[in-house]
């Protein structure tokens, strides 16, 4: 098996045997957007009008949740020594290693939004898009996730500052995600131009933020 | 000790590499661990790093695998002009083994040996050479401190790298344990390589030099 | 690193002749500024006497970003060259880029009131300046969350540029955000231009606020290098001494 072949395999595999897999993401979208229309209260119209919205910060938030088990264990246990030691060019191989996790963690977020906006009453054409674009987003929200988890690798409570990290990092991408299934749901025409400047920001993200994270893990190792 | 032969398995011939480590100075905190230091390591050598905790050990040994940039030196791995890159020469084993709890040798050594493009064949052979072929499927988490390093030194073969840099390789160690990495080193210096090891334990290897890094200051 | 040992003499120098000089400046603008601002230009012909929160807001916001810029070139600085002079900058500057930042918001939502109707609008301007004091929050969490000091320089260095394009594409986002729903605020905050009678007084305070940040930057720079040096100090005589009973037992 080829070297970025193997880290992805092996990050999707101790993905799911260490940390549950899915479960976690998706258990806390669920929990998420079950919570939403208690706090906002029952409203058939005002739920359809949030729930694109509702279901891409729920995506967000879950993609958080899981962040601080990317690159944390690899700090404390020597696993990052060995991947920078190992030949693979480290932007190539972190890479790899984000797609593996995000692969074997994230699937259900999509499946969920869309269950989701229906259940928030969003009509099934604007549902899918919201879906498919949260699906647009992953790539951007676990690499940007990726990197405020190699910054704060091995910090003790490192989530809370992963979030902070992360969150200002992801207001376009959920701007251009949630904004998708938004206009999606009003009739606008920029749906399509959400969905594109949706997928525009997770290319870019995945040509650029390897390079952060490599960086990032270095400096770590100082 | 040693009453059994131990059989190494036929791995790709290394290409041995010197390692030339010449006027380098190492500040932790800005506090100077080491001051002017240099080394040459030439293909079969093995250097054993003595001295007293917070004299530098690992942060020399951090150095020369290129994660902490030294103050001044300079660290140039192979015997030519331009030199190798440390990913491709150096084998590296710190305090932390590098292994995951939920992971078995036989997965993260299969891993390892994809990462540096070696065959997986030479697995059984040298987990065998370290006595723990028997707990090829336990998960990592289960084994004993001392199980684990030796992995974790099965690890540092299969990568098959000329230059091993091992920070305290017998902390956890049993007197078996240590024969058994005596062997090894032996074993990979015939092949060519060589072996810098920080340890503040007796390391019994023949013909090792010795440095004591509490001097070097 | 050894450009530090050596450098901290000609910079402590520079810093004492500039602290002053950065200080009365500051105090003379503000008071030239201020009497222009408050009480020698005229009010607004659509928002009155509101206008002249204008003067203490728009150099804020000016100086969150602009501080936020240099603790960007700081960090390139350090990132490159490994000048520690330009870390200590970067973390200098972060606190203070902050506090404009808060500043900025704060004064942008009191003159969001009589504007706009409301304490704060969902606007892009104000909410670009909200993403970006939460920059400035996760770039000092970082640091306050490392305890090696070269650790928290070169992470807080990668995050500090890495921040400059994210408020970029930020900046975009929300323009285009924004622009999804047209506000319904009559007057807009880039809306009419700026009369010559405002410029004087606006050109005149950005200027003190740019003493004010200078000062506050090069005082807060000369403290902690001094405090580096000292922190240094007694830290090798803890090794020295550490060292010296480890040689008797």
């Amino acid at each position: 098996m080829s070297a970025l072949g193997a880290v992805f395999v092996r990050e999707a595999r101790l993905a799911w045997a260490g940390g549950g897999g899915a479960a976690g993401p998706a258990a806390f979208f669920l929990a998420a957007i079950t919570l939403a229309p208690l706090a906002i209260g029952p409203a058939p119209d005002l739920l359809a009008a949030i729930g694109p919205g509702i279901m891409g910060f729920a995506a967000l938030l879950s993609v958080l949740q899981s962040a601080d088990r990317l690159f944390g264990d690899d700090h404390g246990d020597g696993t990052a020594e060995l991947y920078l030691l190992s030949g693979v060019t480290p932007s190539w191989l972190v890479l790899a290693k984000v797609m593996g996790q995000a692969a074997a963690t994230l699937w259900p977020l999509p499946v969920i939004g869309l269950v989701g906006a229906l259940m928030y009453g969003v009509p099934v054409a604007p549902a899918a898009v919201g879906a498919l674009a949260s699906l647009a987003a992953i790539p951007a929200l676990s690499l940007i996730a990726g990197f405020a988890g190699a910054l704060a690798a091995g910090i003790r409570r490192s989530g809370l500052l992963i979030a902070l990290i992360a969150t200002p990092m992801m207001v376009p991408v959920l701007i251009f995600a949630a904004g998708a299934g938004r206009a999606a749901f009003e009739g606008d025409e920029r749906a399509l131009a959400n969905l594109l400047l949706t997928l525009a920001v997770s290319l870019g993200a995945t040509a650029l933020a390897p390079f952060g994270i490599a960086a990032a893990l270095r400096s770590r190792l100082a | 000790m040693q009453t059994e032969t131990l059989n190494f398995p036929d791995m790709p011939t290394l290409r041995p590499e010197t390692l030339r480590v010449s006027g380098l100075s190492l500040a932790r905190g800005e506090v100077m661990l080491v001051r002017d230091f240099g080394l040459e390591l030439a293909p079969g050598e093995a250097v054993v790093m003595s001295g007293p905790n917070g004299t530098g050990k690992t942060t020399l040994l951090r150095a020369i695998a290129g994660f902490i940039r030294p103050e001044a030196g300079t660290i140039d791995i192979g015997s030519h002009a331009p030199a190798v890159a440390a990913a491709e020469a150096l084998a590296w084993l710190g305090h932390a083994d590098g292994l995951k709890p939920g992971e078995t040798p036989r997965q993260a050594l299969r891993f390892w040996a994809d990462m540096a493009g070696q065959s997986r064949k030479a697995i059984l052979p040298v987990m065998r050479t370290m006595a723990i072929e028997s707990l090829i499927d336990r998960p990592a988490g289960r084994l004993s401190r001392g199980q684990q390093r030796r992995t974790a030194l099965v690890r540092v073969a299969l990568m098959n790298r000329p230059i091993w840099l091992l920070d305290e390789p017998a902390g956890p160690l049993d007197g078996g344990g240590r024969a058994r990495l005596a062997e090894l080193v032996a074993w990979h210096r015939s092949r060519g390589g060589s072996v810098i090891a920080a340890t503040h334990q007796k390391l019994d290897w023949p013909d090792g030099k010795r440095i004591d890094l509490g001097a070097h200051r | 690193m050894l450009s530090y040992f050596s450098n901290p003499q000609r910079f402590d120098q520079l810093a004492r002749i500039l602290i002053p000089i950065f200080g009365a400046l500051a105090l003379v603008l503000f008071g030239v500024g201020v009497w222009l601002a408050f009480f020698n230009s005229p009010p607004d012909y659509q928002q009155g006497e509101t206008i002249r929160i204008m003067y203490v807001h728009v150099p804020a916001a000016y100086m969150a970003m602009a501080l936020y810029a240099a603790l960007a070139v700081a960090s390139f600085v350090y990132f490159v060259w490994r000048h520690a002079l330009a870390d200590t900058a970067a973390e200098v500057i972060a606190p203070i880029g902050a506090a404009f930042t808060i500043l900025a918001l704060f004064t942008g939502s009191l003159w969001g009131k009589p504007m706009w109707g409301t304490w704060w609008e969902w606007d892009a301007r104000m909410t670009s300046v909200l993403v970006l004091l939460l920059v400035y929050l996760g770039y000092m969490a970082l640091r306050a969350a490392l305890d090696d000091a070269q650790q928290a320089a070169r992470t807080g260095a990668i995050l500090a540029m890495a921040g400059i394009l994210n408020l970029v594409i930020v900046k975009f986002s929300v323009d285009w955000w924004s622009s999804l729903h047209q506000p319904a605020s009559v007057i807009r905050l880039d809306g009419p231009t700026i009369h010559s009678s405002q410029l004087w007084p606006l050109a005149i305070m950005a200027l003190a606020y740019t003493c004010l940040a200078g000062w506050l930057i090069l005082y807060r720079l000369r403290s902690q290098a001094l405090r580096r040096r000292v922190r240094a100090l007694q830290r090798r005589r803890d090794h020295v001494a550490r060292q010296r009973e480890e040689a008797v037992s």
